[in-house]
C-alpha cells in the first residue's frame, strides 16, 4: 500500500497494463518524450520503449482514427487528449467510427480503445481547457463514459476499461489530480465499469456526484452529517452506462435525492440520474428530485471559476432544504 | 483565505431567525463588531456583528428568509495565516493552469473495490420506523397537510401502495383515539393561498411565538379569574405628590411602580403565588426573588420584559426601568435576557381601555395581575355616597397551584395595598 496522488495512481495503471498486455500502446501529444502536460505517463516511454509509448502529431482526429485500425487488426491503444476541449476535432472519428465498429461489423470487430481525457476546471486554465461536457460523449451510443474521483478508483476502472473488449471515454477531474492523496495498493486490481460507489451510507438524503464534484460532495455531506442530516453519498463513477440499481435501492431507502456536477444544467447528466430517480423510486419520493449543476454558459475564464463551481456550503443548503421540505 | 461564519446562537434556545435587512453585501470590507446583517428570532431584533476584519465574498440567504442557527451566513476573505505551503516539487507540474497540490486534509480513506476484502461484520440494520412506504407524492402530500406521518400507514392500495383514503381513515382513527385532547394538526382543508376576497399573510416570529406560548399556557395550566375593585384616593394622592418631584429628574411617574411594589408585597405574603408547578416531578418550585414581567403593546405584538428583583428596588428605580424597559420593547431592542426569569405578571390593558380582563398566565407562572382603567365613581363611605376614584383589578391563576381561597386572601391582600399604600412600610 502506498499514498499516491491520482496521476500517480493512473501512471502505476498505465505501468501494469503496458505490462502484462504486450499490444497495450499509449500515445497522445506530449505522451512520450515529456510523460504528458500533466506527467500522467511520466517515465512510461524510457520503460517500454518508443514503439509502444510515444507521441503524436498535434491532430486528434488522427489519434482517434489511427486507433481505430490499430484496435480492429489486435492491438490496445490507449490514447489521450491533451485536454477534452481538443476532443472535438476527433468527433467524427469518435463518433461514426469508435463507436460502431461493433455494430457495424456485426460483431466480427470490436473497437477495444481506451480514450483518456483531463477534463473540467477549477486550475485556472482557459476556458476550453475547463469544460465539463462529458455529455457530448455519455450521449453516444457503443461508447462508455467513466469519471473517477479518488486514486483508488481511476486505477481500477482504467485497468477496467484497457482489459475490456469495447471502447471507453476516461475523463479525468485535472483539479483532482494532485490536490487529494490515498492509499492504494501497487498491485493490480481492477473496478467493474458500471458500479457506483456508495462512498457514505445514510438515511435522510441522498447526495450523488462523480468527478471533480465529489471533493465538494464529500466535504458537504461532513458538514450535514454535523447538523445532524444523515446523507448517502453516492459516486457514480460511470457515466454511462449509470448503475440505475444503486441509485434506486437508496433513494427509495432515503426518499429524497440532490445530484451534484459541475458541468451545465440543460440535458446535463443530472437530467438522467433523476429520470433514473423517478423511474425506480417515484413511489418512496419524500421531496422533489433536485440537481445542483454548472450553468448553462461557457466555462468562465481563471477569474470567474469561484462562481462557477458549487461550494460546499451550497450543496449544504440544497440538502437542508430538501431534507426541510 | 475564506472563512465562513455561521449564524450564532445569540441567546439561550434559539434554533432560528429571519433575516430582516443586510448590511453588506459581496464586496463589503468589514471590520470585527461591524454589523453584518439585522436578524429577528423569537421577540428580538438584533445585528449579528462580524467575528473578523475582511472582505464580505458570500452572503447566505435572502431578506425574509428564516435560517438555521449554524448554518452559514456570510463567507468573508480574511488575511491568511501561516500555513503549509507545498513543496515545489508538487507546485511544478503542469504546463497549463494550476493544480493545487493535495494538504494534509486532503488524504481520502483507502478504497475497497477490486481488492480483496476482509470479512465484514453485519451492517447495523435500518429501524423499521425509517423504512419508507409506497406512496405517490401526491398522497405524500396530503399526508403531510393531515399532519400524517405517511410511513406509518398501511398500504391497500396496488402493490400495497398507500391511498389518500388510507391516509385519511388513518388519521380519523388516530384523532379518535386521542379524542380531542390534542390539537395542533393542520387543518383538513390544507394550506390556503390568497385569493380576490382574502389575504394569506405569513405569521411574524413575535406572532408565532406569542401564539405558540398562549395556546401553551392555556392547554397546561388551570385558569380561574376573579375580579374585584378598591378606592384608590390615598395612592392618588401620594402619586400626585412625587410626580412634580420626580418629573424634575426626567422621571414620568405612572402608578405602574406602586402596583409592581404592591403586588410584591401581596406575593411575599402568600409565597406560593410566586412558585411554579413542577408536575412531572410531582413539585412545585417556590422562587425568592421577584422578577416582574410587564405586558408591553407594540406593533408587532405582546412582548413581556422583565423588571428585575423588584423588592429590593425603590420607586423612582422601578419607573425609570420599566420607561426604559417599554421603550426597548417599542423600538424591538430588547434582548433575550429581558424576557428570561419572571416569577409573576402583571399587564395594565387599563392604560388603553377596559375594566376586566381574563388574562393569559405567562407560563409557567403561577398567576397575572391585570390592572383596569382607573376611573371615578360614585363610592359609599360612612354611609354617604362621595365620588371615589376606583381601581378594577382582575386575577388569573393556575388553579393546580393554588385554590379560590388563598386567591381571594391573596387579591384583597394587593387591594389593601394600594389603597392604602403606607401599609407596605408597616406590614
Amino acid at each position: 500500500m502506498k499514498n499516491m496522488t491520482m496521476v500517480q495512481a493512473i501512471n502505476n495503471a498505465l505501468e501494469i497494463v503496458l505490462t502484462e498486455n504486450e499490444k497495450v500502446v499509449l500515445y497522445g501529444e506530449d505522451v512520450g518524450v515529456e510523460g504528458g502536460v500533466f506527467r500522467v505517463s511520466a517515465g512510461l516511454q524510457e520503460k517500454f520503449g518508443e514503439k509502444r509509448v510515444f507521441d503524436s502529431p498535434l491532430a486528434e482526429s488522427g489519434i482517434a482514427g489511427t486507433a481505430v485500425g490499430m484496435a480492429a487488426t489486435g492491438l490496445k491503444p490507449i490514447i489521450e487528449m491533451q485536454f477534452s476541449g481538443f476532443s472535438y476535432h476527433a468527433f467524427h472519428q469518435i463518433i461514426n467510427q469508435v463507436s460502431r465498429i461493433r455494430n457495424r461489423s456485426r460483431g466480427r470487430h470490436t473497437a477495444p480503445i481506451v480514450i483518456r481525457m483531463p477534463y473540467g476546471g477549477g486550475i485556472k486554465a482557459p476556458e476550453h481547457h475547463s469544460e465539463s461536457m462529458e455529455v457530448l460523449y455519455a450521449a453516444i451510443p457503443g461508447l462508455k463514459v467513466v469519471i473517477p474521483s479518488t486514486p483508488h478508483d481511476a486505477k481500477g476502472l482504467l485497468i477496467d476499461a484497457v482489459r475490456g473488449e469495447d471502447p471507453v471515454v476516461f475523463m479525468e477531474p485535472k483539479r483532482l489530480y494532485r490536490s487529494v492523496k490515498q492509499e492504494i495498493q501497487e498491485e493490480e486490481y481492477s473496478i467493474p465499469i458500471g458500479k457506483a460507489s456508495v462512498v457514505q451510507e445514510g438515511s435522510d438524503i441522498t447526495l450523488i456526484s462523480y468527478g471533480a464534484s465529489m471533493k465538494e460532495a464529500r466535504k458537504a455531506s461532513d458538514t450535514a452529517q454535523k447538523k445532524g442530516i444523515s446523507v448517502e453519498l453516492i459516486d457514480i463513477r460511470s457515466i454511462y452506462p449509470l448503475d440505475r440499481s444503486t441509485i434506486g435501492e437508496s433513494v427509495r431507502k432515503t426518499g429524497r435525492v440532490l445530484v451534484v456536477h459541475e458541468g451545465p444544467e440543460s440535458y446535463g447528466p443530472g437530467a438522467e440520474v433523476l429520470t433514473t430517480v423517478i423511474d425506480e423510486a417515484f413511489l418512496y419520493l419524500e421531496a422533489p428530485p433536485r440537481r445542483l449543476s454548472g450553468f448553462d454558459t461557457i466555462a468562465p475564464y481563471p477569474q470567474g471559476e469561484e462562481w462557477y463551481i458549487h461550494t460546499p456550503e451550497r450543496i449544504v443548503y440544497e440538502l437542508q432544504r430538501l431534507v426541510e421540505y | 483565505m475564506k472563512y465562513v461564519f455561521n449564524f450564532p446562537d445569540i441567546g439561550e434556545g434559539i434554533t432560528e431567525g429571519v433575516i430582516v435587512e443586510w448590511k453588506v453585501k459581496v464586496g463589503s470590507t468589514v471590520k470585527t463588531g461591524d454589523p453584518l446583517v439585522e436578524m429577528e428570532t423569537d421577540k428580538v431584533v438584533t445585528d449579528i456583528p462580524s467575528p473578523r476584519d475582511g472582505t464580505i465574498t458570500k452572503t447566505f440567504g435572502k431578506e425574509g428568509e428564516t435560517i438555521d442557527v449554524d448554518s452559514p451566513l456570510v463567507e468573508i476573505e480574511i488575511e491568511a495565516g501561516p500555513g503549509e505551503s507545498p513543496s515545489d516539487e508538487e507546485e511544478s507540474f503542469g504546463v497549463v493552469g494550476t493544480s493545487a497540490p493535495a494538504g494534509k486534509d486532503d488524504i481520502l480513506p483507502a478504497g475497497k473495490d477490486g481488492v480483496r476484502k476482509q470479512p465484514e461484520a453485519n451492517q447495523s440494520q435500518e429501524s423499521p420506523s425509517q423504512e419508507k412506504v409506497k406512496a405517490t407524492p401526491v398522497a405524500r402530500n396530503y399526508a403531510k397537510q393531515l399532519g400524517v406521518s405517511v410511513n406509518k400507514v398501511t398500504g391497500t392500495g396496488p402493490n400495497g401502495r398507500v391511498t389518500k383514503s388510507d391516509i385519511l381513515e388513518y388519521h380519523n382513527a388516530s384523532r379518535q383515539s386521542t379524542a380531542g385532547l390534542k390539537s395542533g394538526t393542520a387543518p383538513a382543508s390544507g394550506a390556503q393561498a390568497s385569493t380576490e376576497r382574502t389575504r394569506v399573510v405569513q405569521l411574524s416570529s413575535t406572532r408565532k411565538t406569542i401564539a405558540k406560548n398562549m395556546l401553551n399556557s392555556t392547554q397546561s395550566a388551570a385558569h380561574i379569574s376573579l375580579f374585584d375593585e378598591t378606592e384608590i384616593s390615598q395612592l392618588v394622592q401620594l402619586r400626585e405628590r412625587y410626580k412634580h418631584i420626580f418629573s424634575e429628574k426626567n422621571i414620568h411617574l405612572t402608578y405602574l411602580p406602586f402596583f409592581l411594589k404592591a403586588l410584591v408585597h401581596a406575593l411575599s405574603d402568600y409565597p406560593v403565588l410566586n412558585s411554579e408547578m413542577d408536575m412531572e416531578n410531582n413539585r412545585l418550585i417556590y422562587k425568592e426573588y421577584y422578577n416582574i414581567g410587564i405586558a408591553v403593546d407594540t406593533d408587532e405584538g405582546l412582548v413581556v420584559p422583565v423588571i428585575r428583583d423588584v423588592d429590593t428596588k425603590d420607586i423612582s428605580q422601578i419607573a425609570m426601568e420599566i420607561e426604559e424597559k417599554a421603550q426597548k420593547a417599542r423600538e424591538r431592542k430588547l434582548s433575550l435576557a429581558d424576557f428570561k426569569d419572571g416569577t409573576f405578571t402583571v399587564t395594565s390593558y387599563g392604560s388603553i381601555g377596559g375594566l376586566w380582563g381574563n388574562a393569559i398566565i405567562n407560563y409557567p407562572q403561577a398567576g397575572i395581575l391585570g390592572i383596569g382603567r382607573i376611573h371615578q365613581q360614585p363610592v359609599v363611605k360612612n354611609a354617604e355616597v362621595t365620588v371615589g376614584t376606583v381601581l378594577p383589578v382582575s386575577l388569573t391563576i393556575d388553579h393546580r397551584i393554588v385554590d379560590g381561597g388563598i386567591s381571594s386572601r391573596f387579591m384583597n391582600d394587593f387591594l389593601a395595598y394600594v389603597s392604602s399604600p403606607v401599609d407596605m412600610f408597616i406590614r
